[in-house]
């Protein structure tokens, strides 16, 4: 493979990024997407993770795999399904429910009012960083498998999140190191897996996709030119964990009639029963006559154990799969009432999810679908690969950026080569004339809250749900200017009919008008939106003379600002809060209220683009980080010697670490010293001064003995 | 090609990729075998426990036989009392206190599990074993007192 050509950026994957588990996928050289296996060569890595106890381990988290392994011994720190709480408020009422269902902490940010985080250790995480971190895994499994690094990807989410909800997902890939060529529709994806390439494709697929946690449906029209999603539906609480949840009450029965005690808030032996009832549930899909479970540790009320085995029989399976079924077809039957959808409207419906490989659920599809004789559902061929590979596909279709000057430009080119206009507006090219385009569609209206006469709650619509965008060409609405002091502006986002009903994005205000306006005079809004769901907004005032036109821009997708300043802030960001919070008990109380206060600062840098003010910050909170802090600070390079790819010095340094963390916890007098060679030794790990840093190793052992 | 004329990825022959193709399907197929017979397994461990003294005595003597066979065949079981966790292989269903044990290491083997040692690769975990830790004992001596700054410590 000498005569290759050096690559000049890294791979483009596809992720699958799921409530239970998340998957990779890459568009091989035979043009087809491949799987692209984990460290421990299984195909999904479940989306879990859970801070590390051994003291060899420390600063880091398990993730994937281990954590999930982990789980049996530490219940409360585990944190699975965080992509239910993405981009979601602390109030949300999905929180809520939520947190009826997890075994972990959600806990309002202490240092902004209604974000929620995750108590996980002694940390608190934001669900983005919970979710970079296993993103990371997967971006680093994946340089493994490939041995080249993966720079750019195509993370999906489901059809109905919402704008904060992909800008979270958005954020979360990018604090994971990668560039995010899109955010893609999971039912788009798995059509595009199923039909890419196929020329006689059916018109309209509904997606029935069942997976660990969620059933969505999404109906794509697809043509010879591309896939739409044109609506979609669903129930977020009900997914195959359901099925695994009624099958471990069944077991839970058969527990108690042997004289055994299950606890509620044993969330050991329940973790126990649901792995259980997932094995039993998939050997019984298969079309088993028994499902045999051995070896299940229970306590008696007296105390002592009970080796417990069973027996699980295709009517267990039934049985619990029964209201399940019923939630299934209400679910389906009051999404085809809504969009006014007759089943034979439908020419197709593709199932994907694990959990559409369950009999039960087939024979409900066909029972609605094919009632005419003709056969519309299928299975996907690999459903719960097909996802991460419609991603793959299209990570692999997307070549370029088209601006709307007619120019081709690099994938990575911020402004236009030709006319040097910013490519924000700019529409994806694909790598052929055969690749299908995907159009995207606005997942939920946006517009303006106003007075309109005595209605103070009004809301007006500007761009409408299912709009395709980039909208370059901006959409306006004129109203009646309600007072001439100044003019404040309510950006709502979603379908009600009350503006307070809707979510409100943003507030702006003008506080000084133009002198010859009066009160009535129209007043009017333009939105425009761009590929990258930053919304554009301008206010013009018809009946003025002045040439006066306020503009925003509402950016919802902040991790790529057009500033880098901004950009490097909002990475920067979360390494702080996680510093402040892993080394708090070694930083002086004043260091640590002034680096919270910088904290603040830049979060409001961020919200209000204040270049010069992020470039000011970025500049103290690092050197703060690096150096300012003593002790935490050491530890904190230390921690990052120890990812380099410098075994014994590695080793050296993570010693070093855990000695001066304990010398600093006992008040040891030695800690200076320790902190001194451990310093050096960082320094010259991280300066690649490999033959140096031997011979501190042999005064590190001096120091140490 | 991407649009600046630069690849994604290394691109291997297509004899390199057949040969990939072709080991991956190896892989999958060693997995699953194993993976059946480590169910296989499982079942004889439960006759073993309830047969009689004589017929137990025979059974063990068929696990000691494939056992054999699997490690002749570079996999072994991943699990053994008083051994340390280790989660890459072992799932943590349960903790327990136990004086005679360390804290974290294996006191009861639920379901064995097994790995594949490949040359050059190292072990591969084909599944893991299901294991109850010792949480060390039952009353531990009073850790030396905390502040409230502890909170933010580094597990240990």
């Amino acid at each position: 493979m000498a005569d290759m050509p050096v690559p000049r950026r890294g791979s483009s994957i596809g992720i699958d990024l799921g409530t239970t588990n998340s998957l990779a996928a890459m568009v091989g050289n035979s043009g087809t997407a491949d799987i692209l296996p984990n460290r421990a060569g299984e195909a999904w890595t479940p989306s879990v993770i859970s801070p590390r106890r051994s003291k060899q381990e420390a600063g880091n988290y398990l993730v994937g795999t281990e954590a999930l392994h982990n789980f049996g011994r530490d219940p409360r720190n585990t944190i699975r399904s965080i992509k239910r709480l993405m981009g979601l408020t602390f109030n949300d009422p999905t929180v809520r429910v939520a947190r009826e269902q997890i075994t972990y902490e959600i806990l309002e940010d202490p240092s902004r009012a209604n974000a929620l985080v995750v108590r996980i250790g002694g940390s608190l995480l934001t669900p983005e960083e919970v979710s970079a971190k296993i993103l990371e895994r997967i971006k680093t499994d994946a340089e493994e498998r490939l041995n080249n690094p993966v720079t750019h990807a195509v993370i999906t989410v489901p059809a109905y999140f919402k704008e904060p909800q992909r800008a979270a997902t958005w954020n979360a890939g990018l604090l994971a190191g990668l560039s995010v060529t899109a955010i893609l529709d999971e039912p788009t994806a798995a059509a595009l897996s199923e039909y890419h390439g196929v020329k006689d494709s059916p018109a309209r697929v509904l997606v029935f996709d069942f997976g660990g946690g969620t059933l969505d449906f999404s109906l794509l029209q697809i043509t010879n030119s591309g896939f739409t999603v044109i609506s979609y539906g669903g129930d977020n609480f009900l997914g195959g964990d359901d099925i695994d949840r009624g099958l471990a009450r069944v077991i839970t029965e058969r527990i108690f009639d042997e004289g055994g005690v299950v606890k509620e808030d044993d969330y050991r032996l329940q973790a126990l029963l649901k792995q259980e009832a997932e094995a039993a549930k998939k050997i019984l899909s298969s079309g088993a006559d028994t499902a045999q479970l051995n070896n299940i540790p229970v306590r008696r009320a007296d105390g002592s154990m009970l080796d417990l085995e069973m027996e699980l029989t295709p009517a267990d399976l039934a049985r619990t799969m029964a209201p399940i079924e019923r939630r299934v077809r209400e679910a389906l039957e009051k999404y085809l009432r809504k969009e006014s959808l007759p089943p034979e409207s439908i020419t197709d419906v593709l199932m994907v999810g694990g959990s559409s490989a369950v009999p039960a659920i087939q024979r409900l599809l066909r029972d609605i679908f094919e009632s005419d004789g003709v056969r519309r559902v299928r299975l996907a061929r690999s459903p719960m690969e097909a996802v991460a590979k419609g991603a793959a596909l299209y990570a692999k279709m997307i070549v370029g950026v088209r601006c709307i000057c007619g120019q081709e430009n690099n994938l990575d080119a911020k402004t236009c080569v030709k006319c040097n206009k910013t490519l924000q507006s700019g529409t994806f090219t694909m790598d052929d004339a055969t690749s299908r385009t995907i159009t995207s569609r606005l997942p939920g209206s946006m517009g303006v809250g106003y007075r309109a006469g005595n209605d103070a709650d009004a809301y007006q619509v500007i761009l409408r749900k299912g709009s395709l965008y980039p909208i370059t060409e901006p959409i306006r609405e004129t109203f009646r200017l309600p007072s001439t002091l100044k003019f404040t502006l309510n950006i709502l986002e979603g379908d009600e009919l009350k503006a307070s009903q809707n979510h409100l994005a943003s507030v702006l205000q003008v506080d000084q008008l133009p002198p010859d306006v009066k009160e009535g005079d129209p007043v009017t809004v333009g939105f425009a939106y761009d590929r990258n769901r930053i919304l554009y907004i301008s206010i013009t005032f018809p009946s003025s003379k002045e040439k006066f036109s306020p503009q925003w821009k509402l950016d919802r997708q902040k991790e790529t600002p057009p500033d880098e300043a901004i950009n490097a802030l909002l990475v920067l960001l979360p390494r702080v809060r996680n510093f402040l919070n892993e080394y708090r008990d070694l930083i002086e109380q004043g260091v640590r209220l002034k680096l919270q206060d910088d904290l603040d600062q830049a979060q409001n840098a961020i919200t209000t683009s204040n270049r010069t003010e992020a470039e000011r910050l970025q500049g103290v909170m690092s050197r703060s980080l690096f150096d300012g802090c003593g002790i935490a600070s050491t530890l904190f390079m230390a921690e990052h010697t120890i990812a380099q790819d410098h075994p014994k010095l590695g080793h050296a340094v993570k010693e070093g670490a855990l000695k001066l963390r304990q010398q600093a916890k006992d008040r040891d007098p030695e800690k200076e010293t320790t902190r001194k060679a451990l310093e050096q030794l960082v320094t010259r790990a991280l300066m690649g001064e490999k033959n140096q840093a031997s011979e501190d190793l042999g005064n590190w052992d001096m120091l140490t003995r | 090609m991407n649009a600046n004329g630069s690849t994604n990825v290394p691109v291997p022959s297509p004899n390199e990729a057949a040969l990939e193709r072709y080991c991956r399907y190896l892989e999958r197929e060693y997995t699953s075998f194993v993976s059946s017979l480590a169910d296989m397994l499982d079942s004889v461990e439960v006759w073993r426990r309830n047969a009689g003294p004589e017929e137990a005595t025979r059974w063990a003597v068929l696990q000691r036989s494939v056992d054999r066979v699997l490690v002749q065949h570079g996999i072994r079981p991943t699990a053994r009392q008083g051994q340390p966790v280790d989660l890459r292989c072992h799932e943590v269903v349960a903790m327990t206190p136990d004086e005679s044990a360390a804290a974290d290491t294996v006191v009861q083997i639920i379901q064995m599990g097994y790995e594949m040692v490949l040359p050059g690769i190292g072990p591969i975990c084909l599944r893991p074993s299901k294991v109850v830790l010792s949480s060390g004992a039952a009353a531990e001596p009073a850790e030396p007192k905390k502040n409230s700054c502890d909170e933010g410590a580094i597990h240990g």
